[in-house]
């Protein structure tokens, strides 16, 4: 495979990898939140 | 049902108090700088070579009266937010929201250009090389940087902005233009003086702003500085000093390498200087010089962008489910991704003249309103009635200034450009019945200004 073919190739990769981070530390905060806003209301 | 108060009480913490007058040169100039990198050369080809220089200067004239103005106003204003905050005080809700998403996309256009060129420029290494994936990491990785944290970002970004400095005095200087026998500048050859007259001079204006569009950017992270009454004006001033300089400097380099026509349409003016000067390392640093002040921008943007997206819901004009920080990070993490497929979207469209625009158009509508604040503001608050941090010298005529030189700016845009206005004037309307429909009756407004906020006169 050419150089700039590996080079596109992993930008993609990355945008995956950064994406697929953010998605799972949102839900892991909404879940947080969600967690926090209970024990509020339980309080 | 929760009340809006249950809500409020919701947001866990304020944004941390880290940033320095440093941090604001940064972030300031950091948005600003990749104006001389791209997008101010589409004002040579509205008005010639002479007419960019032209606009270059008379918007510099805008933007010192808009820094007055912004100056006096906020140094009476409880609230960190720029214009937004003044609207919140001076206009009302209805002012506030539209400004408010003025100024966010604002931004939000920008980092898509930001990327956009980014993109364009890798591309250029190689046919091979595709632009898209490398907008969309631009994207990514700088959303990813602010998701984590202001102080990290920020101190990045002037490292990254003092860098782009240099490789602008590094192309000035490889020209030679202080020795007229070996200078590589011509700038009679290459120049087209003023191909379209004045009118072209007025419809320039537009992309003149292209320079400094942003610097306003600054008062949207006071809330965020450690000392606001030394930070905002030592950062704003010597910023604008900055721009002025390189502003100037960029065009004269600029027009005596690059051909007018082909100067008006590059995507990547400094770059292609640099290829002009055939020398292997001024284009390495200009190449580096413009992904490194792209970069710095878009980090700048969607740190500004996110911010006015969390205050609007703070207070209430927008869902308070946008003002939230993220348990951890203590970011407004909602406001940050939401914010992020819309300037995806613009970037795939890879039309940057296009999305440059809508950008300069939501600034020109923020200014507009910045001058009618002004009067609204010494109505309510004359001199002498009220203490003020700062006095704007020589009112009105900053104001009349600003309101007039926009409004030519405007009426410049119309030439080439009159469906973007259309299209932009159309949404923001739409965007105001949404508001007065949906959010008006759910906005606090008990709560929307400060308790501590002065009565004005005759109240």
């Amino acid at each position: 495979m050419e150089f700039w073919q590996i080079m596109n190739g992993s930008a993609w990769v990355l945008s995956g990898i950064i994406a697929g981070w953010l998605v799972y530390d949102f839900i892991r905060a909404e879940r947080q939140i969600r967690d926090n806003n209970n024990k509020t209301n339980e309080g | 049902m929760e009340t809006t108060q249950e809500n409020k009480s919701k947001i866990i913490d304020s944004l941390a108090k880290v940033l320095g007058p440093i941090h604001i040169w940064a972030l300031g100039v950091g948005i600003v700088l990749v104006g001389e990198f791209m997008g101010w050369n589409f004002a040579v080809a509205k008005g010639g070579t002479l007419g960019a220089i032209i606009a270059c200067w008379v918007m510099g004239v805008l933007y010192i009266s808009l820094v007055m103005v912004n100056t006096e106003i906020g140094s009476i204003i409880p609230e960190a937010g720029g214009q937004y905050a003044m609207a919140k005080y001076l206009l009302g809700p209805l002012a506030a929201f539209n400004i408010g998403l003025m100024l966010v996309f604002e931004y939000v256009m920008l980092e898509a250009a930001d990327a956009l060129v980014v993109g364009e420029i890798l591309k250029s290494l190689h046919p091979d090389v595709q632009a898209l994936p490398y907008i969309i990491l631009s994207l990514l990785s700088l959303t990813l940087l602010n998701y984590k944290g202001a102080y990290a970002t920020l101190t990045l970004n002037f490292v990254i902005t003092a860098i782009a400095v240099c490789t602008i005095f590094i192309l000035l200087f490889s020209t030679k233009f202080y020795n007229p026998v070996d200078s590589l500048l011509n700038l009679k050859e290459a120049s087209n003086g003023l191909p379209y007259g004045w009118i072209g001079v007025l419809g320039a204006f537009q992309f003149g702003i292209w320079f400094y569009l942003g610097i306003e950017g600054t008062a949207l992270a006071a809330e965020e500085c450690r000392s606001v009454g030394r930070s905002l004006p030592v950062g704003a001033i010597v910023g604008l000093a900055t721009l002025l300089t390189g502003a100037t400097i960029t065009w004269y380099v600029c027009s005596g390498l690059v051909r007018a026509d082909d100067l008006g349409k590059s995507i990547y003016p400094l770059y292609d200087a640099a290829i002009a000067t055939k020398m292997p390392l001024v284009i390495a640093a200009l190449f580096l010089g413009t992904i490194l002040s792209c970069l710095a921008s878009a980090n700048g943007c969607i740190n500004d962008a996110s911010r006015a997206w969390f205050s609007m819901a703070r207070d209430t004009l927008i869902p308070h489910q946008f003002g939230v920080l993220h348990p951890k990070y203590k970011t407004p993490h909602r406001a940050i991704v939401f914010l992020l497929p819309i300037s995806l979207a613009f970037g795939f469209t890879g039309l940057l003249d296009q999305v440059v625009t809508f950008s300069i158009f939501s600034a020109l509508l923020v200014y507009v309103f910045s001058g009618i604040m002004m009067f609204k503001f010494r109505k309510m608050y004359p001199m002498g009635y009220i203490d003020r941090g700062y006095v704007c010298p020589a009112h009105p005529l900053p104001a009349i200034v600003l309101i007039t030189l926009t409004s030519a700016t405007l009426l410049g845009m119309y030439f080439g450009y009159w469906i973007n206005i259309i299209g932009g004037l159309l949404f923001y309307f739409l965007a105001s019945v949404w508001f007065l429909k949906y959010r008006y009756p759910n906005v606090d407004l008990d709560h929307f200004i400060k308790p501590r906020w002065p009565r004005p006169k005759g109240y």
